[in-house]
Parts: structure tokens; C-alpha cells; sequence
């Protein structure tokens, strides 16, 4: 409901109450209501029918739940700002996890009072809750008063009064408690524990169990870890700004002060990082994001903020930024640099940045090297690589290879001969709407297929041929000619294909 | 393009030749640069498409016995269009390809940049640009950045490309066919279109020496030789 709100949805109906309805088996719910609605009486999870039935002229949209969730999603995102823990929860809970974040927002109440004016802000009506645990603070902010920030001391108090249904127990399991007359999370918590799950049997006794574990992890007795949306970085740096950025200027001056504070706690750690991403939050609750990547660990603050000027002209500072993160991915161990490195060192270093260089700025498969694989078929033995593969294989190229070609096609090119003889190179042949008269062949070099592939069947005859007008090209014909007597040709007939260039 | 006074033995237009050089080699910045130094923007380009092969040779010819990396920018239709250089190839050919690093660009702007930021990163020993004609000012940005860096780039250009305005010199490159009956090693015919070291027009016809790497100049059908004229060639 909000979320259409937010972005200008117009009722079919501005003056009447307004519902949302999913189609849910062959009956259609509500899925939300507004004030008007919910003032008469029509409440989530309702018949759309009954609805109608109580208020006959009420405003009908379908929900989108996909757009729901994805909205959530972004806005779990852009709470990265206050932790990078952070996840979704349901259709409409997030949680975030707060420890060691509380003192930088001016302390725990302050922090719920915070995020309450954001969530305002953007047009969110939010309950929110503070707690030791992450099932705690759900039924808190369920439950609880709103804004309850409990503490572990306070806990068991403050949870004890919440119906058993905090718990985020099944329908069944409900049941069963009433049936019991357990109605709180206290009396649940007053039973003896010995001994309560054998009194149950069958269902009951795994329902009863599920009880106690619940229980558990929301008194913080079992630990209940909380699975970060966002791939969490190794360090992070931040800075928030009183008076928003704006232009694109002041966003570089920012970042590079972030990232001279990053590389300083790198340096102190003795790590370098891989990748490099760079969180812009708008005043707007926006969220856009810079990324680099280098080809080896570093923690140079020159190279890392000559790699982020490349992309730091992407990020659009809009109504301005007010808080910019800086996280270091993929860290490992960096050795103290040595100053005297020999002149090796320093070129092998050169070339790495000038490939982290390129790749920012291109795109990381943009830039390659070439590696050799051990592979029959000439178009399989060099494979591109990444710029910072160390082994690329070129040692193990076989000494008494047979020549080849400067240039490879990719693709092999399909040839017309135009006058062949059996078995043999072509006599002429076309290639590119161009005649070319064969002059002199070497060949052929039989590549058998690798048998154990099934889509490369048939072996290929190779022939290096010179053509009249001088240029030398690499030709082979896919596939044999039967032999009476010795074999059968191979399924199909033979096609010519051009595969490369001598020189 | 130099006047070619050559066929003249008339002193005075011989003096007037001599002249000319020492003005455009000044132009150049320095007579010792413009002879000796090798960071230059050159270019060659192949007669036609299936000579690519000659060309690209020819442009890593000098540069076989280094050691140093090369960086390769081609754009990227161009590349798929003729091939990528192939490993088994360039090591038979004696340059490893470990000293390869390629790039392959999307647009026209992005290989020229590359080219530049490869050629003042001091990382490597030769760049090669396989990129469409460029303009006159892009073409002066990379000899300049050729020149102060002390790294050589040579443009791959198109076939019957217009090429780059700015480069010392040209060179089209087209493989040849040998009526002798020996084996297809790389023959090729090399035509000086443009040298501003003065050099007069020429076709020379060059053999690959395989022992040595190298090409060696096999009959000159005109002009003078091509060892003394800068190209950086070693001799058989």
C-alpha cells in the first residue's frame, strides 16, 4: 500500500476506501487496506467477497508482490549504511543486525528514533524493536511496544507478556498451546523444561520440540546467527556528511580520504584487498555503488584512487549524498612493500597496474593473456585468461608441433571449393566472396577429434597452402572420405573450412 | 611524403634532397631522434585482409629478441574479423606469448586510450594498436606519447586504410608467393609508402629467417636499402 503510495499510484477511486487483493487457491484475500478501509471494518486476509459484502463500494487493485519484495530488498540494501549485516525477513520484516553500530547513531534509543524518521521519511510507516536476539526482536517489533529496545537483563520481562504467536509459531502448534492454556511467551518460559516433550507423541511431541527451540534461540540460549544479505567485507570505512555532497568534485575529494583511511588500516593489518567497492547513500534513500577490481592485492592509495576515478564519474550525487562507505573485499595477506624492490619487481608491478587500469575502465573481460591448453583442436589449445593468471602454460607447448597459423580465427570459416582432388588439398577455392588458386600445399595434419567430446566427432584434415597471389592460409577439411576397403567415410560429406593466417 | 629527388643526380638537387631532410628531421624533434630512437609511432598495414597475418609479423619483427611484454589493443570487430594472434604461432615464430597481454576494445576511443595509457605505463616494450584510421590529433598524441615514454607503437592499420596522419612512417605489407620449391616460411613484399626520415618510396622483398627471427631483405626492385633507412631490421 505504501509502496504504491510512494510511487504515485492513483486510486480508481481517490474518495472511497482502497484495498489490495491476491489470488490466493481459487479464492481472492486481502493482502492490505488503508485507514479508510480499516475503519470500516475490512481487515488482511479477508475474502475479497466478504469485503465487498461490508463495504460495497470499496476501491480493488491486484497486489504486486514481486515489486513488494524487491522493494524490500533495496531497502534492506540501503541499510547497509547503518551495519552490513543486514537480510530480509518475510514479506515485510527486515532485520538488522546493530552490534557495535548503536554508540555511532548517539545510542540505542536514539538509533530506533533514527530509523523510525527515515523510514517516515521515505514513506514508510515502520515498528521497530531492539534486541539481544534476532527472534526477540522480531516479536518485539511485532508484539511490543513500539521502539522497545530491550537488553539482556531485560529480556525475559519484556518478552514474557507477548501472546504465544511471537514466537513465530505454525497455526498448529497455536492451537495446541490454547488447547493447553498457554496463552504468553511467559508461561511457555515457566514450564519445567525436563521432561515437558515426553509427555507429547507424534506430531505433537516434534511440535512441542520446535516450541523449545524457538525458544531457545529467541532467549539467546541457541545461537541464531543471522545470514547477511550482502557479501560482508573484510574492513570498511565511512563518513557521513552534515551537509550532503552534491557535485562530483567534492564526491572524489571524499573518496579519497576514504580511501587513504582504508589503506592506512590495510598497511596496519598487513593486507591487501582484491576488490574495492565504494557506497554512495543519497539524501533520497538511494543507493548506488562503485566497484573495482585489481589483478593482485594491494593497498596502494594512489593506484586504488586512480582505479576509482574511472568510476566514480558513475555514481549521479543527485538530491547529494550524506554517507559514503568503503569496503575492502577479498583481503589477504600483503607483505610490507619493499622499498628497494629490483627492477623485475617493479616492472612486474607496472604491468599490473596497467592491466587493473585497463580493466576498470573497459571492463575486466576486456583485458586478457593467452594460455595454452593441452587440447587436439587448435582453437582450444590457447584459451584467454585473466590478467593476473601466473601459469599460462606456454612451457608445456609441444617442441615438434607442425607449424601454425600467426592469426586463428575463433570460428572456423566455412570455404566453397571449387576443384578438388580425393584426397588432397583443394585445387581452388573461395573464401570471403574471393577466388584464391592454390599454388603449393604442404599436409595434410590429421587432428583427430577428442573422442571423448561429443560435438567435435570428426577428425580434420589440415593443410597449409600457398595461394598464387602469395598469401599462405591454414585449411582443413572436416571430416574423411571413405577408402574402399580400409574404411567408411565419415557421416556426412566432407566441408572445408579456413582456420587461420601465415604469415 | 618526402619529394623524391632521388632518381636525379643533378648536384644542386641533391644538396637542395639533403636539405630537405635535415628540415624535416628537425621537424621531427632532433636528427640523432629521428634516426636512431625506435619510440616512434610507425605504421603498417596489409595489402589485403589475408595478409594480416604478414603484417602482424612484420610489426613484431624488431621486437622478437626482447624480453619485454607487448601489449596487443585490437577493437574488437576487428580482431574476430582476422583472427586472434595465436600462441602456438608467435612462439614458433620466437616471441613468447607469455609477453602478450591483449586488449580488446569495444569502441574506437577506448583502443586509443588504451594504446596511450599502455604506452606511458613504462610496464611495457612495444605497443601494437590493430584500430581503424584514426584523425591527425589522435595520431600526435600517441607519437608523442611514444616518444616521451621511449616506447615504440605501431599501428596495425586496415587494409586499404588511410591510416595514421601522424606516423613516421608506412609501410604496406603483403605476403608474396615463391616459385622456389622450398618450404612456406613467411615471404612477403614491403612497400614504403611514407618515411619522414626522407626516405624515398621502395619495395623490398623480405625472406623470415628462422634460425635468427628476422626478416632479411631478399631482392630491392627499387630505392635504397632498407637496413640504413631506420627500419630497425636486423639482417640475416
Amino acid at each position: 500500500m505504501e509502496r504504491w503510495r510512494r510511487q504515485g499510484g492513483i486510486s480508481p477511486a481517490p474518495d472511497r476506501p482502497l484495498v489490495f487483493y491476491e489470488q490466493a487457491g481459487n479464492r481472492q484475500l486481502l493482502t492490505a487496506v488503508d485507514e479508510a478501509a480499516g475503519a470500516m471494518g475490512l481487515r488482511i486476509g479477508q475474502p475479497l467477497a466478504d469485503a465487498r459484502a461490508i463495504v460495497p463500494d470499496v476501491a480493488v487493485l491486484p497486489a504486486d508482490r514481486q515489486a513488494d519484495a524487491e522493494a524490500l530488498v533495496r531497502l534492506a540494501r540501503w541499510f547497509v549504511r547503518m551495519s552490513p549485516i543486514t537480510a530480509t525477513d518475510g514479506d515485510e520484516g527486515l532485520l538488522v543486525d546493530t552490534t557495535g553500530a548503536d554508540h555511532l547513531m548517539g545510542g540505542e534509543t536514539c538509533m530506533l528514533e533514527t530509523v523510525t524518521g527515515w523510514l517516515a521519511g521515505l514513506g514508510i510507516s515502520a515498528r521497530v524493536a531492539l534486541a539481544p536476539t534476532r527472534g526477540a526482536a522480531w516479536a518485539l517489533a511485532r508484539y511490543g511496544a513500539n521502539g522497545t529496545v530491550a537488553a539482556p537483563e531485560t529480556l525475559a520481562a519484556l518478552l514474557a507478556p507477548l501472546p504465544v504467536a511471537a514466537l513465530r509459531l505454525d497455526g498448529g502448534t497455536i492451537l495446541l498451546l490454547q488447547r493447553l492454556g498457554l496463552k504468553t511467551v511467559g508461561d511457555i518460559a515457566a514450564l519445567p523444561r525436563t521432561g515437558i516433550a515426553r509427555r507429547f507423541r507424534g506430531a505433537e511431541a516434534r511440535q512441542v520440540s520446535d516450541l523449545l527451540d524457538r525458544l531457545d534461540r529467541v532467549t539467546g540460549r541457541k545461537p541464531d546467527p543471522l545470514g547477511a544479505l550482502v557479501p560482508l567485507p573484510d574492513w570498511r570505512v565511512r563518513r557521513a556528511f552534515m551537509e550532503p555532497l552534491m557535485t562530483p568534485e567534492g564526491l572524489m575529494a571524499a573518496a579519497a580520504s576514504l580511501v587513504t583511511d582504508l589503506s592506512h588500516a590495510l598497511e596496519t593489518a598487513g593486507q591487501g584487498l582484491r576488490r574495492l567497492r565504494l557506497l554512495a547513500f543519497g539524501a533520497d534513500g538511494s543507493l548506488q555503488v562503485a566497484a573495482i577490481g585489481t589483478s593482485r592485492a594491494s593497498r596502494d592509495a594512489a593506484h586504488l584512487m586512480r582505479l576509482l576515478r574511472e568510476k566514480i564519474p558513475e555514481i549521479d550525487p543527485g538530491f547529494g549524498i550524506d554517507l559514503l562507505l568503503m569496503e575492502a573485499h577479498d583481503c589477504i595477506p600483503l607483505a610490507e612493500r619493499q622499498m628497494a624492490a629490483g627492477h623485475e619487481e617493479r616492472t612486474t608491478e607496472a604491468l599490473d597496474r596497467l592491466m587493473d587500469r585497463l580493466g576498470t575502465r573497459l571492463g575486466q573481460g576486456s583485458v586478457a593473456r593467452l594460455r595454452h591448453r593441452e587440447s587436439h583442436l587448435p582453437e582450444r589449445a590457447q584459451t584467454l585468461a585473466a590478467p593476473a593468471t601466473d601459469d599460462l602454460g606456454w612451457d608445456r607447448l609441444p617442441a615438434d608441433l607442425p607449424p601454425r597459423p600467426l592469426r586463428l580465427l575463433s570460428r572456423p570459416e566455412p570455404i566453397e571449393v571449387m576443384a578438388e582432388v580425393p584426397e588432397g588439398p583443394p585445387l581452388t577455392f573461395r573464401w570471403r566472396r574471393v577466388a584464391w588458386r592454390v599454388a603449393r600445399a604442404e599436409g595434410p595434419e590429421r587432428l583427430s577429434s577428442e573422442w571423448w567430446r561429443h560435438d567435435a566427432p570428426k577428425s580434420r584434415d589440415y593443410y597449409r597452402v600457398e595461394v598464387t597471389a602469395g598469401p599462405r592460409f591454414w585449411l582443413f577439411r572436416h571430416g574423411l572420405y571413405g577408402v574402399p576397403g580400409v574404411r567408411h567415410a565419415e557421416d556426412g560429406t566432407p566441408a572445408w573450412y579456413l582456420h587461420g593466417f601465415f604469415a | 611524403m618526402p619529394l623524391d629527388f632521388a632518381q636525379n643526380d643533378n648536384p644542386a638537387c641533391s644538396a637542395k634532397r639533403e636539405e630537405l631532410r635535415h628540415l624535416i628531421r628537425a621537424l621531427e624533434g632532433g636528427e640523432a631522434e629521428a634516426d636512431s630512437s625506435p619510440a616512434r609511432l610507425d605504421e603498417v598495414r596489409p595489402e589485403r585482409l589475408a595478409d594480416i597475418a604478414a603484417a602482424s609479423l612484420w610489426a613484431l619483427a624488431p621486437h622478437i629478441a626482447g624480453g619485454k611484454p607487448i601489449l596487443w589493443v585490437g577493437e574488437y570487430h576487428r580482431i574476430m574479423d582476422e583472427g586472434l594472434p595465436y600462441g602456438p604461432g608467435l612462439q614458433q615464430a620466437g616471441v613468447t606469448p607469455v609477453r602478450f597481454i591483449l586488449v580488446r576494445a569495444r569502441r574506437a576511443i577506448d583502443a586509443l586510450w588504451a594504446m596511450e595509457e599502455g604506452l606511458r605505463s613504462g610496464a611495457v616494450g612495444l605497443v601494437v594498436g590493430e584500430v581503424a584510421d584514426m584523425d591527425l590529433t589522435a595520431s600526435r598524441r600517441l607519437s608523442l606519447a611514444a616518444r616521451e615514454s621511449g616506447v615504440p607503437c605501431m599501428v596495425l592499420g586496415p587494409a586499404g586504410g588511410a591510416g595514421a596522419p601522424a606516423a613516421f612512417s608506412r609501410v604496406q605489407v603483403s605476403a608474396a608467393a615463391r616459385d622456389a620449391d622450398d618450404d612456406l616460411k613467411p615471404y612477403l613484399a614491403a612497400r614504403l609508402e611514407k618515411h619522414r626520415g626522407g626516405e624515398p618510396p621502395a619495395t623490398s622483398f623480405m625472406e623470415w629467417n628462422d634460425a635468427t627471427h628476422s626478416f632479411a631483405m631478399v631482392a630491392p626492385l627499387a630505392g635504397g636499402t632498407l637496413a640504413a633507412s631506420g627500419w630497425h631490421l636486423a639482417s640475416a
